[in-house]
């Protein structure tokens, strides 16, 4: 086993650890039942702490038997009387006054718990205690002034933890309670600690965030550049094609058309000259055309047939790629039907092959305008017939319609199956 | 007397010559009086009758070509057919935009061309299949569709046109005449409709002209359009925009690839070369 998967397992543990303790120690997540027993001891809980404050406030009453040795004894007095009256507050606050409040749970008796008054009054009166307590003393007795006011402050801990449970404000509260006490105890310790551990954050926080801005800067010039890139290459390419356009216009095109249409000359050098104009400009749509198979392989095909003397128009609309097996398929009929056409259709038949397709459908239709034929009589296909049964098995169909004196049409058609589509769904996923 | 006259313009003459005699005997034959051949549109004055047909090569090398022409022409009275080589297909569309009533390659014979001027003097339009070609790919590849878009049945018909099952017949001409003629026309008005929502304007034209054909910076632009930076730079962003809006594939595209994109596909660069 490698080091990362001792890493993993490491990591896997302390989550299963964490996820354990916070199982245990999190009372929210134990389900509330309006039951006696379950208000009973709710009750016991907020007996439990209604007697622990009040008890641990006597020992702030310590401090005044110093009297002469503190630098300000007054203020001895002064946290004693907030200690004693915000004491007796908590104590008809957790014993009955939460009617109101548990009216609005699930609860239907007196609980601390979710009380946010009894934990925010509470966490005032210790932070008075320790803040005003600790300047009683001259520095050097601070300490053992705020040894007696420790037990009154730690019945707040126990109190967030009654009633404000496991949740991250709490958790803060308590820190923030801990750094107080630190700060009034020794302020320069606390000073010098605050700002080092502070240090560590920041430096941390800094690093994310030059981390997080270099990334970023660099993933958008990328994205930037690659657009720009994509932006001149599509430049390049409508210049190209507009240089082949005005060549071939200026050029060979206007002398070919007018040379096919020469009735002085003979029909076959005007059938070569139509020819020729056809050719170039089919050469200029192709070169009009996106990147997809289906369009290069169609394209390949009209080159082949006008090579071969077919006046063939090619009009391909493409904007996807069905699936291979069909373009396979579609390309197959195409090809035997130009043949048929260019064998059977007569002379120099006029043939348009129109194809509509994106990834999910295909029209395709190839039709002449030559001697057609009777289906009653001829047996016609050819290569043509293993077309049928190939499209229907994908769910498209190929048809053949014809009348003599009005050419030929073979028409093939494919729509991609709901059950298809979600199996490529499932793998595109 | 005549009451239909024809005029051809096309400053390929030498060439175009012999095809033009054949159409034009064949015209006169039907009625017609057909004027001589010009080279220029803006040598073509008001339209004599009120079925005055012009017969324009898209992209002549001098005066105003492509939607200009068109313009040009209907404004004195004259129903265009458009005729070309091989000219960009966004330049015959905004030619078709701009009320151009057919488009014809020269590839095709003089009777197709006598079959749509015919068409034409009966006040309808002629699509010819390399038009529905260039419509049907309108529809499919770029623009926001025009509201209401073509309904299924006349994208089938356009589908039909382009495959060539209807325009050749004397039996499809009739149609053209008559049922087919209403959808012709939708199909016209669909494709107009998806023009005129982000047609540039002539201002926006020159600084495409300056930008795209000869790589003018905005401060030349603005000294020689006679306007200030800010308003260069707003055309351009204009510019940009509307490019941006008509190819809903392209995601971004800066204000300058967008001037340069327009000049190709509009062919605003091609008298610019010729001048030089």
């Amino acid at each position: 086993m490698g080091r990362s998967g001792v890493a993993r397992i490491g990591a896997r543990r302390i989550g299963l650890f964490i996820a354990v303790s916070s199982a245990a120690l999190d009372w929210r997540r134990v389900p509330v039942l309006p039951d006696d027993v379950v208000c009973q001891t709710e009750k016991r809980l907020a007996r439990m702490l209604a007697f622990v404050r009040p008890l641990l406030a006597l020992f702030l009453i310590i401090p005044l038997f110093g009297w002469g040795r503190l630098a300000h004894p007054v203020l001895a007095a002064l946290i004693l009387c907030v200690a004693t009256a915000e004491s007796a507050w908590f104590v008809h606050r957790a014993l009955t006054s939460n009617r109101d409040l548990a009216s609005n749970r699930d609860l239907p008796c007196d609980t601390v718990r979710g009380d946010r008054l009894i934990v925010g009054v509470d966490v005032c009166a210790s932070l008075v205690v320790m803040i005003v307590g600790s300047r009683a003393a001259a520095p050097h007795l601070r300490n053992v002034v705020m040894t007696e006011v420790v037990p009154f402050s730690l019945v707040t801990s126990v109190t967030i933890a009654f009633a404000a449970g496991l949740r991250p404000l709490a958790a803060g509260l308590v820190f923030g309670l801990a750094a107080v006490w630190s700060a009034a105890v020794a302020p320069d310790f606390t000073l010098k600690l605050g700002s080092d551990v502070l240090g560590f954050l920041l430096w941390y926080v800094v690093g994310l965030y030059i981390a997080t801005l270099l990334r970023r800067m660099a993933y958008e010039t990328a994205q930037a550049v690659a657009e720009q890139t994509e932006i001149q290459r599509q430049l390049d390419r409508a210049l190209n094609r507009e240089r082949l356009r005005r060549g071939l216009h200026d050029g060979a095109l206007g002398t070919l058309d007018m040379l096919a249409q020469d009735p002085s000359l003979p029909p076959p050098v005007r059938h070569k000259a139509r020819l020729g104009a056809l050719r170039a400009r089919n050469t200029l749509r192709a070169a009009d055309g996106h990147d997809f198979r289906i369009e290069a392989e169609l394209n390949q095909l009209t080159e082949m047939f006008t090579g071969h003397g077919l006046l063939l128009h090619p009009r391909f609309y493409v904007h996807g790629d069905p699936p291979a097996a069909v373009v396979e398929i579609a390309v197959a009929a195409a090809s035997e039907a130009l043949n048929n056409a260019r064998k059977h259709a007569g002379e120099a038949p006029e043939v348009s092959l129109f194809v509509v397709c994106d990834r999910d459908r295909l029209e395709m239709s190839i039709r002449d305008n030559g001697v057609g034929f009777d289906r009653e009589t001829v047996h016609w296909g050819g290569g043509l017939s293993s077309s049928f049964p190939a499209i229907k098995q994908q769910g498209g169909i190929c048809e053949v319609a014809s009348t003599p004196g009005e050419g030929t049409t073979v028409t093939l058609r494919w729509v991609r199956r709901a059950s298809h589509a979600s199996e490529d769904g499932r793998l595109h996923r | 007397m005549h009451q239909r006259t024809v005029v051809f313009i096309d400053d390929d003459e030498g060439i175009i010559g012999p095809f033009i005699e054949q159409v034009k005997a064949r015209l006169v034959e039907l009625g017609y009086a057909v004027l001589p051949l010009l080279t220029r549109v803006d040598r073509v004055g008001l339209a004599p009758h009120p079925v005055s047909i012009a017969v324009c090569d898209v992209a002549p090398r001098v005066g105003p070509e492509g939607e200009a022409a068109v313009r040009y022409l209907t404004a004195r009275g004259w129903s265009v057919l458009l005729l070309s080589g091989q000219a960009p297909e966004e330049q015959v569309l905004e030619a078709i935009a701009a009320g151009a009533k057919g488009y014809i390659i020269k590839s095709e014979s003089p009777q197709t061309v006598v079959e749509a001027i015919t068409v034409i003097s009966a006040g309808g339009r002629h699509l010819s299949t390399e038009l529905a070609h260039l419509f049907y790919k309108d529809l499919h590849v770029r623009r926001p569709p025009a509201s209401p878009e073509l309904p299924p049945y006349d994208r089938q018909v356009l589908a039909w046109f382009v495959q060539g099952r209807l325009g050749q017949a004397p039996e499809a001409l009739r149609m053209q005449l008559v049922g087919v003629q209403d959808v012709i026309r939708r199909i016209f008005d669909a494709a107009v409709a998806r023009r005129i929502m982000f047609r540039l304007s002539d201002r926006e034209r020159e600084v495409v002209k300056m930008v795209g054909c000869r790589g003018a910076t905005a401060n030349q632009v603005a000294s020689e359009l006679h306007m200030s930076r800010n308003t260069v730079n707003t055309h351009l962003s204009r510019i940009r925009e509307k490019y941006l809006a008509c190819h809903p594939h392209i995601k971004d595209v800066t204000p300058r690839a967008a001037a340069q994109f327009w000049a190709k596909d509009l062919n605003l660069c091609h008298q610019e070369i010729n001048h030089e």
